[in-house]
């Protein structure tokens, strides 16, 4: 089938102004779904386009199933595409749009193509689509048509290139179960280019998180979420975001920090265990990263531990089977999420996070401590580092 | 919100709804009489033309005149056989540049472009001279390879912008997948891009066959007593020994017809073709 390699892979557009895919080296396993996640521009959709040959390559070699692909045409790299507008041909019917490519690729007869355009219509649920044109279909059945295109090729790759991000939630949501199921029952090796983190997380075996052209983290969805290899990646992962703020580390009269904005008054005391695996200096100045899920409000403000701080509520967000809690730590906002809880703007709020839930990010963003307290939360101790070349 | 309702009464609802309809009478008007008079005039016979009365005995005679004793019929031909293969010429490669403008991403783009459609900013009697010079010194004059030609240099700037800007409505994403899938690029073009710009490949080759179709001054410089077209024959029936205006209200009706009959045909299609707007994927 089909593995495929990245290797040094440089693309630059305008003799090198703009840099849309920096060093790129990167493996995806045969079978396996790969998402390529990251805000847009990052270069995530380049990477995929040059996959498909539709973009050249700068520098660096990308293989498929081990047959360098770098200087082929698209149609001799035996990938199927699913695009983000479907690109059906408008003025093709559904069946021709799906036998297209066995009409290009292959000396079947019109019987033979049209009992696999049939097959593969009806494992997409198309069957009585097949005589209408593209413009008289529903963008969820647009969508299946497009799989339908790329399904019948039985190829090495499939790439998709954002193909939900047309269609409404609700038919994302069936949408992402359905092709989650195709790709593990055709077992064929898929790289998914989405922004979208929920789509990241639930359907990749791993995720490759970009930013700015660069590779920032590759990695399974729950790694990337409880080990991102740096501040880009852990706030990006995560919804709602991760909560940040900028503190000074200091040792004398025991471990602890404390906000570095003027007049704050954040105090976070560490144990010595883990201020002493964090491998930092006495004055450092980090940023303190938690996760919403992690803050717990309404506690008592005179804990054991003397962690827990006060501040006073911006406002609750109700979602139903929890609120959103924003309020305001030394400046900017910060969100817990929180069982149901009913508070008026500008009421006090008691909360705290364990040290476990803490992260810390040194001043190039890399990530000194994750979640945990175990082996591998703190990354200074580990030599190898968590991105997979 | 009452500012803009108080200059809009300034202007009457009843004269703003009637004004579009009064103007566009107007020019209804202005275009049709001629038209009208043209037809009505080829009817009458010899004597009756000159009064200016719609009361007369219609005669077919001056059209059985144009068809069956002078050389219309022949010279109808050689419009259409030129206006025809230079609309070909033009649309054909309008096509390929058009694509060619539209999806490249060569440096200098939008000055080539304008550089393209520039060269048809030049009235025609301009280039008239040039083009003289050089097809005597082809040996083209007299032929109708030179109308040809002329017909098509001068169309094709334009049939490669009409061309352009209909291949740029169409999402590049179509005809990737078509490489995707397996096609060269010439087959994603042929198979998947030529018939979405089918209706302004029509548009363009109308406008192009129209352009030909009513010129008069390549024809007249161009072409001789063999391949000269229909206007130029219209002309030359108005001599130095009186004119049948009859027979020349014929022969205009004659040039008129077929572009009337053609554009009633078409004219889904050119509309279509003109405001093709976004292709519904």
């Amino acid at each position: 089938m089909g593995n495929i390699s990245y290797q040094d892979v440089t693309k630059e557009f305008n003799d090198g102004a703009i840099v849309a895919v920096d060093d790129l080296s990167l493996e995806v396993e045969d079978g396996e779904f790969l998402v390529l996640l990251g805000p847009s521009g990052c270069g995530k959709s380049t990477t995929l386009r040059m996959l498909a040959g539709l973009e050249t390559v700068t520098e660096g070699e990308i293989s498929i199933d081990g047959e360098r692909v770098t200087g082929l045409e698209p149609r001799e790299r035996n990938v199927a595409m699913v695009f983000q507008n479907y690109a059906l041909y408008p003025h093709l019917t559904v069946e021709d749009n799906i036998a297209f490519s066995l009409r290009m690729n292959t000396d079947l007869d019109e019987d033979a193509i049209r009992e696999q355009v049939v097959e593969t219509a009806e494992l997409l649920d198309i069957q009585d689509l097949l005589e209408k044109k593209p413009g008289a279909l529903s963008g969820g059945q647009q969508q299946r048509v497009a799989l339908g295109r790329a399904i019948i090729r039985d190829p090495s790759v499939f790439l998709f290139d954002e193909p939900l991000s047309n269609l409404d939630a609700k038919l994302r949501a069936d949408m992402r179960t359905e092709l989650t199921r195709l790709q593990q029952e055709l077992g064929v090796t898929s790289v998914y280019v989405t922004h979208d983190q929920s789509e990241a997380m639930t359907m990749g075996d791993r995720i490759a998180v970009m930013n700015d052209g660069k590779l920032q983290q590759v990695g399974g969805p729950n790694d990337v979420y409880d080990h991102p290899a740096n501040e880009f990646v852990a706030g990006f992962i995560g919804e709602p975001s991760m909560n940040f703020l900028d503190v000074r580390f200091d040792r004398e009269d025991g471990p602890r920090l404390t906000t570095t904005g003027d007049g704050g008054s954040f105090v976070y005391p560490l144990s010595e265990a883990v201020a002493d695996r964090l491998g930092v200096s006495d004055g450092a100045r980090l940023t303190l990263g938690v996760r919403p899920e992690d803050i717990q409000v309404d506690v008592e403000a005179t804990g054991a531990s003397g962690r827990a701080q006060r501040t006073t509520v911006d406002v609750v967000e109700p979602m139903g089977s929890d609120s959103f809690v924003y309020f305001d730590v030394d400046g900017t906002v910060w969100t817990g999420r929180t069982d149901r809880i009913d508070r008026q703007p500008g009421s006090e709020l008691v909360y705290e996070f364990d040290e476990s839930a803490l992260y810390l990010f040194d001043e190039d963003g890399e990530t000194i401590k994750s979640i945990g307290t175990g082996e591998g939360s703190f990354h200074r101790e580990t030599e190898e580092p968590l991105v997979q070349e | 919100m009452s500012e803009r309702q108080a200059t809009d009464g300034l202007v009457p609802r009843r004269v703003r709804e009637a004004l579009p309809y009064v103007v566009l009478g107007l020019y209804a008007l202005w275009t049709l009489v001629p038209l009208a008079w043209m037809s009505v005039s080829a009817l009458k016979r010899r004597g009756d033309i000159i009064q200016l009365s719609f009361v007369f005995e219609p005669t077919l005679k001056n059209f059985r005149l144009v068809f069956f004793e002078s050389g219309v019929p022949g010279f109808l031909f050689n419009s259409v056989l030129v206006a025809s293969v230079s609309a070909l010429v033009a649309v054909f490669f309008g096509t390929l540049g058009g694509y060619a403008l539209s999806r490249s991403d060569m440096r200098g783009k939008k000055h080539l472009a304008f550089w393209i459609i520039s060269t048809r900013m030049a009235p025609i009697a301009v280039a008239i001279i040039p083009l003289f010079f050089l097809f005597t010194r082809l040996n083209l004059l007299g032929t109708y390879a030179a109308l040809i030609i002329a017909y098509s240099t001068f169309n094709l700037p334009f049939a490669i912008w009409m061309m352009r800007s209909f291949f740029d409505e169409i999402p590049e994403s179509i005809e990737e997948a078509a490489l995707v899938d397996g096609a060269t690029r010439w087959q994603a073009f042929r198979k998947t891009l030529v018939p979405l710009v089918a209706p302004g490949i029509g548009a363009t080759a109308i406008i192009c066959v129209v352009f030909a179709w009513n010129d008069f001054l390549f024809a007249f410089m161009f072409s001789n007593q063999d391949t000269q077209t229909i206007p130029v024959s219209a002309a030359q029936q108005i001599g130095q020994e009186g004119i049948d205006w009859g027979i020349v209200m014929a022969t205009g009706l004659v040039i008129l017809a077929p572009m009337v009959a053609f554009g009633m045909i078409v004219r889904e299609y050119l509309v279509e073709g003109l405001t093709m707007g976004a292709v519904k994927q």
